[in-house]
């Protein structure tokens, strides 16, 4: 039978989320990491220096391209998820067009969705979550989405960490990121309407802060509210990239953004360099600042203290590292449980009710 | 009188049942877990001492606690009848043409149609709604 998933391909992570046969809900993040490499280091290898756990190395997604020239026999393997720079040089590109098709993207998405689905045969819907900046530019959007389908759709056979896994993709639609938001707060996870009537007739304002875009979204009596609508790309990107060149300049280490970023959301931030262990609390807090500082600046251009909203809902990754100072300044506002994941499980809700599955 | 935050470990050798009833905390949304708690403990307070009367002056407002379980309540049934659904049929539910009124159909069917990207590309109606639904403001 067909299965619908809900997809939140962001810059710092991949989301999805999906019901299984049994009703459970099942949702994940996969750090956006990627790159070409083995996790077999030879006789460098960890298994020789103290064995990892499985679940804290980086994913080995591989499939055939079909043409023998790529590689052995067309195959082609790459590194997933987290720690992959400790393997090999990560792959970070921040255009948009990013999320129409590369062999990145391929290699996070059917990472993601092995891991959601499991080993077996899989027949998929998928609703699938942009950033508003690009559904506000039409061409963009409609590029993206044709570039997406015109790889997505058909039959996809991959080998993920040793497991066999085939889905086929039947149908694929694309909606604004945030609105998985406002969906994952209003509807349950069959796509109705949980809650009272007067909510979906009320202004509701959504702000979902991503790694690398911030988006805000409104919505009022069935209809998308333009004036208090749009995007930029002030995500937490920019604190991660504040405390990389931080650490680069006054300690010479290089660091991927991923690892930035996850530096800045550690309670007690510490780096092993050459000059000892180094404490990175006040940079990172001085990074935190001043991405905070970016994000509600322009939120309050936009939405001023959001009083005009009945309910005010913050989403997003983002949206948990700065919470204090976003209820702060917005004390009727409100963090979704599990922000990070919320817009993929409103996507699923959602896509439940337009692929009437 | 100042607020105070209290904090408890719950172990699993010896608090199985309060373990058991934490976990089923954590599925409340935002803000509700806090007063689940707290009518738990009066609740708890009452049962120990009813004869004093001291614990019957301290209110809890359960109208708020049944506002912010109920969509939750409902996910959760509607999971469960899924699931069962799901065990018999070996299929998952539809989505239930009941429980919705007209009226929300209809706001949600408006907002779709303001969503999701035509197929037929420059869809007159799509094509308006993004361009004033998702434009920049400046």
């Amino acid at each position: 039978m067909l299965q619908v998933i809900g997809l939140d391909p962001g810059f710092g992570a991949i989301k999805v989320a999906a019901l299984a046969l049994d009703g459970e809900l099942r949702q994940l993040s996969l750090p956006s990491s990627v790159g070409v490499g083995e996790l077999d280091l030879g006789w460098l290898s960890l298994g020789k220096l103290g064995r990892r756990r499985p679940q804290e190395q980086p994913h080995v997604v591989a499939w055939n391209t079909g043409n023998a020239e790529e590689g052995s026999d067309g195959r082609v393997n790459y590194l997933t998820g987290a720690r992959v720079e400790e393997y090999t040089r990560v792959v970070e590109r921040m255009d948009f067009l990013r999320l129409a098709d590369g062999p990145e993207l391929r290699a996070l998405l059917y990472t993601a969705l092995g891991l959601l689905l499991g080993s077996g045969n899989h027949d998929l819907a998928l609703m699938l979550g942009l950033p508003v900046e690009v559904m506000a530019d039409r061409m963009l959007a409609r590029n993206i989405r044709d570039g997406l389908r015109a790889w997505l759709l058909g039959t996809h056979a991959l080998n993920l960490d040793g497991e066999a896994v085939t889905f086929t993709v039947a149908q694929l639609e694309v909606l604004a990121q945030p609105a998985g938001a406002f969906f994952a707060w209003g509807l349950d996870n069959v796509g109705q309407w949980a809650r009272e009537t007067a909510d979906l007739q009320v202004p509701v304002g959504i702000c979902d802060i991503g790694f690398n875009t911030l988006d805000l979204f409104s919505v009022q009596g069935g209809r998308v509210q333009g004036r208090f609508t749009g995007g930029d790309t002030v995500g937490m990107r920019r604190a991660a990239e504040l405390l990389a060149h931080t650490i680069k300049s006054r300690h010479g280490v290089t660091l991927s953004l991923q690892q930035a970023d996850a530096l800045l959301r550690e309670r007690r931030p510490n780096l092993a360099t050459a000059d000892g262990m180094m404490d990175l609390s006040a940079p990172a807090s001085q990074a935190r600042a001043a991405a905070t500082g970016a994000i509600i600046a322009f939120l309050e251009n936009r939405w001023g203290n959001g009083r005009q909203f009945r309910h005010l809902l913050f989403t997003g990754g983002g949206a948990e590292a700065l919470r204090t100072d976003l209820l702060r300044h917005y004390p009727h506002g409100i963090i979704l449980p599990e922000p990070v994941t919320a817009n993929a499980l409103g996507l699923l809700r959602y896509g439940r009710r337009v692929f009437a599955v | 009188m100042k607020g105070h935050t209290l904090k408890v470990t719950l172990y699993p050798d010896r608090d199985t049942d309060l373990l058991a009833w934490a976990m089923t905390l954590e599925a409340l949304p935002f803000g509700a877990k806090s007063q689940a708690i707290k009518a738990t403990l009066l609740r708890g307070l009452a049962d120990a001492a009813p004869a004093t009367g001291a614990v019957t002056a301290v209110s809890v407002d359960t109208s708020v606690i049944l506002e912010a379980l109920l969509p939750e309540l409902r996910r959760v049934v509607e999971s469960a009848i899924a699931a069962a659904l799901a065990r018999a049929g070996g299929v998952l539910a539809p989505p239930a043409a009941v429980g919705e009124t007209e009226m929300v159909s209809e706001l949600l069917e408006a907002l779709g149609a303001d969503l999701l990207l035509a197929d037929d590309d420059m869809a007159p109606q799509s094509e308006r709604s993004t361009a004033k639904g998702v434009g920049h403001e400046h």
